[in-house]
């Protein structure tokens, strides 16, 4: 596919879409009154905030969100503290995590992406729109690679500790957040992922590991997460166990030795006592006690554990991941 | 293959284009706001490549001891038009450069373009004869100096991906979203080839004595060269009750790369290290064509959305069908041997996907979802004969077909303002269709066509003031499924109805095994005053397996304690902290072998402050501390010999592995004038890890021909960066 030719196409589509017209500004007598205190010294610089773009018709006006708040605007005679105005967004204002909320959707409920909010996680959990977004700012952090992941952190603790660990994505590098893989506003996939499916949410940067393939590995093709932990691990690639723990979980051992042991400890290449030799010898098989807990263990001979597409009938046959 | 996103010319061309954007001058128009900043600068990092192992994995700064710094911004907006551009550049000069483009008349239409690089350097150093390394023609060379006498080779992966995404509002409640991406990848990882004679698989190949080696491990990084292009198309209506959205998502994923077809020499390695001739039949075997991911697509149609049918009930579904291909042609990715008449596999994997969804509050205190999905797997792909076993066996390849369905049930009762109760069942029914009774199963005890599984769950929520919220959530889920099936001795299974005629040591999958699983889940958050606020959570978990044998994974468990707090000094300092405790653990068995129980502990503590010293100045820092440690206990089987009981006692077990990090961020900014200021980052980064790997105690795991990879086990690394940053409107 030519990216050239594609961008000059989508270059021109633009130019096509661009000749609709104009939408007319909103009015904004619903905010007039509100600004003659809640001024720019008041509130931190928001001017880029899509919320703040007069121009689009749907864009709100203070009272859009917070009510009318009459007795707010005009604080009652007799009245020692000026009530709040009938929708605050913070902890303390009043109002419950699932009516914030129906604040936001009363517009953002027309995206497809928020189409599943209303019986997703968050809002089961008394997580509102407010809880991770800020409107009156210029720099959402849950808007940004670099800031989002430490937001999500706030309530995923496992997740922060595990993105600390060395074999993971690079969240803390910033190249990649939380919603690379998961929608946070609802989806029907597991866990929140993007996708359908784990599996496809994976695909969507690691399509090598898709198939189908010649031979196939069962567990690979139902779940990624049988086998890796994505948020982080102390093994390499991500796994929730070291091969030769991981793979005897389902798979019949053939080590010879039995116990796991390394190169390098007593009785390994040399002889520990006197009634037992060395586990490992001149005529020593491949499948020994070092090979299978060292190096790429299972890996050193099993090596497309994704998966082969290797067809031949030709000995030995690469079924068994062989090759 | 498209090459544009990794050529050099292109990259030049992109960093010219941002400077152009940011330095050009804007066409005076009323009302316009405009501001540009460029950022420059240069960083500092101290040690080497292989101090920076774990620090430098994603960051770029692996390599070099110092960086240019430089970052653009630009950003136009008319108020009245309701027009925005901005363009976005992040270390441009650097290895992880990223660019942002967007052009949007906010509530009509809007424009994305982007290129974004990622790199991964392999932590692991490989010392190596190896020629060709990164190639699909490695030249297998043996060290006769020994190990350590190669020269170094330190696999990397690159990502350049470019994107452009357009949405366009046709008219209310109608909006179109498009997006185009294509990501290069190019690169190596580790990877590698081994084998071991004699086998059934290849009659013949000689064992191992003490004048040839009938096996070999070899490292050969597995070279990278793929795109994968991803378009996503969706049209979304939305007007009155109905919201409804169609979408389109295709994923087309390539590789230059068909086989690794590696030189091997005459001689390797024996069992204790000294080079040996190759037996009879290994050489030919460790050179034959290694598969590497083929080429293959996908292809998603679906119609989602949600209808009120009352202001209190909404129902959801969506209606999806994919279809994922792969026929790549085998002779042309080096492929042989293949069945007769048969020149590519011809994937095709069919996937209907229906789920639908209500979610309802028929009273005011009670909230009711229900959910159910349907997945329907149809594995279309030709079975043909494959696989060969010696001489006489032949079985096919397997149909994957499957259909699962699940369903949830949840209502939520707000008892009072303060107390809120939740009741969850869920179930869970996976049926992996019959076993091809052409195919042929080995290494495995016992296969399972059906399972299931029910999930309860309850909680409770109490917002005890609103300065201390808390909630409890139990669960718990049993699974359980079909009768097990055992593989024949040649093609084919066949299903016990009693468990006794499955061997004294066979093993129970976890994915398939009998399980329990419980969950504990305990949170609160206090204010206790406006400027601090503690969070506390408790995480409680076991699996129990219910293995006929007892051999596989018996059991696992975690546990979780955390604390966080947060302290608004006033309003211009900030202090934060956590610490957080965590255990794994896994119980698995094997028969006339050993009883492992593995054990992950894990300690993290952060700390962190920032603030404002002054009006022109603001400073922060982070300190993460982390010590986690694997524990693999090992005890004996009641069938073990003397042989396992002896190198138990004669090693002592398998030693822990610890990684332990300590990492301190620092930063400042420094308002220099009202349009310029200075920002300064600085880190100190240091990790220990005795990952055992690729060798214990001063002795390396040698591959065949003496390839050895290390790590450094203590790291340290200061990296500060510089830069200047002018703004103007």
């Amino acid at each position: 596919m030519r990216i050239k030719s594609l961008l000059a196409i989508g270059g021109l589509c633009l130019v096509a879409l661009c000749a609709a017209p104009m939408a007319n500004a909103a009015s904004d007598d619903g905010s007039k009154r509100c600004v003659r205190c809640h001024d720019d010294d008041d509130l931190p610089d928001w001017s880029k905030s899509v919320h703040a773009v007069k121009a689009d018709a749907r864009t709100p006006s203070c009272i859009a969100c917070h009510g009318p708040s009459p007795t707010h605007i005009d604080k009652p005679a007799g009245v020692s503290e000026r009530p709040k105005p009938d929708r605050v967004f913070s902890k303390h204002g009043g109002l419950m995590p699932a009516e914030r909320s129906e604040v936001c959707l009363s517009c953002h409920d027309k995206d497809a992406k928020r189409a599943l909010w209303a019986s997703s996680a968050h809002p089961s959990a008394d997580v509102a729109c407010t809880t991770c977004h800020k409107v009156h700012t210029n720099h959402d952090r849950a808007l940004s690679k670099t800031t989002e992941a430490a937001l999500c952190f706030s309530c995923h603790k496992e997740q922060r500790v595990q993105a600390m660990k060395p074999s993971r994505h690079p969240i803390v590098e910033g190249k990649m957040s939380c919603s690379s893989c998961h929608n946070v506003h609802g989806s029907f996939g597991d866990k929140l992922v993007k996708r359908d499916s784990t599996n496809d949410t994976c695909f969507s940067c690691h399509a090598e590991k898709r198939g189908p393939f010649v031979h196939q590995h069962e567990p690979v093709s139902d779940n990624c997460a049988n086998c890796h932990n994505p948020h982080g691990s102390t093994i390499a690639g991500m796994l929730t166990a070291r091969p030769p723990m991981l793979c005897q979980q389902c798979h019949t051992p053939h080590v010879a030795g039995e116990v796991g042991a390394l190169g390098g400890q007593p009785g390994v290449y040399s002889r520990a006592n006197p009634d037992q030799g060395p586990q490992i010898g001149a005529g020593t098989s491949g499948k020994n006690v070092v090979t299978m807990w060292q190096g790429r263990s299972c890996l050193a001979c099993h090596t497309q554990v994704h998966g082969s597409n290797n067809p031949s009938a030709t000995n030995p046959t690469p079924q068994l991941m062989f090759r | 293959m498209n090459k544009i996103v990794s050529h050099a010319g292109l990259r030049r061309t992109i960093i010219a284009a941002a400077l152009v954007a940011a330095f050009a001058s804007a066409r005076a128009q009323q009302d316009a706001v405009v501001e540009r900043s460029v950022g420059v600068g240069a960083a500092l990092v101290s040690g080497d490549s292989a101090d920076r192992s774990i620090y430098g994995q994603y960051n770029g700064y692996r390599q070099d001891r110092s960086y240019g710094l430089l970052d653009v911004d630009y950003y136009r907006r008319d108020d009245d038009a309701g027009r925005m551009t901005s363009f976005r550049g992040r270390n441009l000069l650097g290895e992880t450069r990223e660019l942002g483009f967007i052009w949007k008349r906010q509530g009509q239409w809007k424009f994305r373009a982007g290129y974004d690089e990622i790199v991964r350097y392999e932590p692991y150093q490989i010392n190596s004869g190896l020629l060709g390394a990164g190639s699909t023609a490695p030249q297998v060379v043996h060290l006769g100096a020994g190990v350590g006498t190669g020269s170094t080779i330190e696999p990397v992966t690159r990502r350049r991906a470019l994107s452009v995404a357009v949405t366009h509002h046709i008219r209310e409640g109608l909006q179109f979203d498009a997006s185009l991406s294509s990501e290069n990848k190019d690169g190596s990882r580790l990877f590698g080839r081994g084998f071991n004679c004699p086998t059934p698989l290849l009659p013949g190949c000689a064992t191992t004595t003490g004048i040839s080696a009938g096996w070999a491990t070899l490292m050969l990084p597995e070279p990278i060269d793929t795109n994968h292009t991803q378009l996503d198309a969706r049209l979304s209506h939305a007007s009155g009750k109905l919201r409804l959205s169609g979408g389109y998502y295709g994923s087309f994923f390539e590789n230059a790369h068909g086989s690794i077809n590696p030189g091997i020499p005459g001689s390797l390695n024996g069992p204790l290290g000294n080079p040996l001739p190759l037996a009879a039949g290994l050489q030919a075997a460790l050179a034959q064509a290694v598969a590497l991911a083929p080429g293959n697509e996908a292809h998603q149609i679906d119609i989602a959305g949600n209808y009120l049918f009352t202001p209190t009930t909404r129902g959801m579904f969506k209606l999806g069908y994919s279809r994922a291909l792969q026929n790549q042609d085998f002779p042309g990715a080096g492929l042989s041997g293949t069945p007769p008449g048969v020149s590519n596999l011809g994937g095709s994997l069919d996937t209907t996907l229906v789920q639908l969804g209500v979610h309802s509050r028929p009273v005011a205190r009670l909230t009711l979802v229900a959910d159910l999905r349907f997945e329907d797997r149809d594995d279309n792909t030709p079975i043909r004969y494959y696989n060969l076993v010696g001489s006489d066996i032949v079985y096919t390849n397997r149909n994957y077909s499957r259909s699962r369905l699940r369903g949830k049930l949840q209502g939520s009762y707000q008892f009072s303002s303060e107390y809120r109760g939740t009741i969850a069942v869920g179930h869970d029914a996976l049926d992996r269709g019959a076993f091809t009774p052409t195919s042929w199963v080995r290494g495995i005890s016992a296969l399972r066509e059906k399972t299931d599984e029910t999930t309860f769950k309850a909680e409770l929520r109490r917002r005890m003031t609103e300065n201390f919220s808390g909630a409890v959530t139990l669960s718990t889920a049993r699974r359980g499924g079909s009768n097990w099936s055992m593989p024949n001795a040649g093609p084919g299974v066949t299903e016990l109805a009693d468990i006794s005629g499955f061997a004294y040591d066979a093993v129970f999958m976890p994915s398939l095994a009998d399980r329990k699983r419980d969950k504990l889940r305990l949170s609160a958050n206090w204010q206790p005053t406006e400027a601090l606020s503690l969070q506390f959570s408790v995480d409680e978990g076991r699996d129990r397996y219910e293995l006929p044998t007892g051999y596989g994974l018996n059991g696992s468990a975690m546990s979780s304690y955390t604390l966080d707090a947060d302290y608004a000094l006033d309003d211009d300092w900030r202090l934060n902290a956590y610490m957080s405790f965590g255990d794994q653990q896994l119980q698995q068995a094997r028969a006339a072998g050993t009883i492992l129980s593995f054990d992950n502990r894990n300690a993290t503590l952060g700390f962190g402050v920032n603030g404002k010293p002054s009006s022109k100045l603001e400073v922060g820092a982070v300190l993460s501390v982390m010590h986690d440690r694997n524990r693999y206990s090992q005890g004996l089987d009641t069938y073990a010999g003397a042989n396992s009981a002896g190198l138990l006692a004669a090693t002592g077990g398998l030693p822990d592995i610890a990684f332990r990090l300590a990492e301190l961020r620092l930063y400042a900014g420094y308002k220099l004038s009202a349009n310029s200021s200075l920002r300064a980052d600085m880190v100190h980064h240091r990790a220990r890890f005795n990952d055992w790997a690729y060798g214990y105690a001063g002795f390396p795991y040698a591959f065949s021909d003496n390839t050895t990879l290390s790590q450094q086990n203590q790291q340290q690394v200061s990296f500060i960066g510089v830069r200047y940053i002018y703004r103007w409107k």
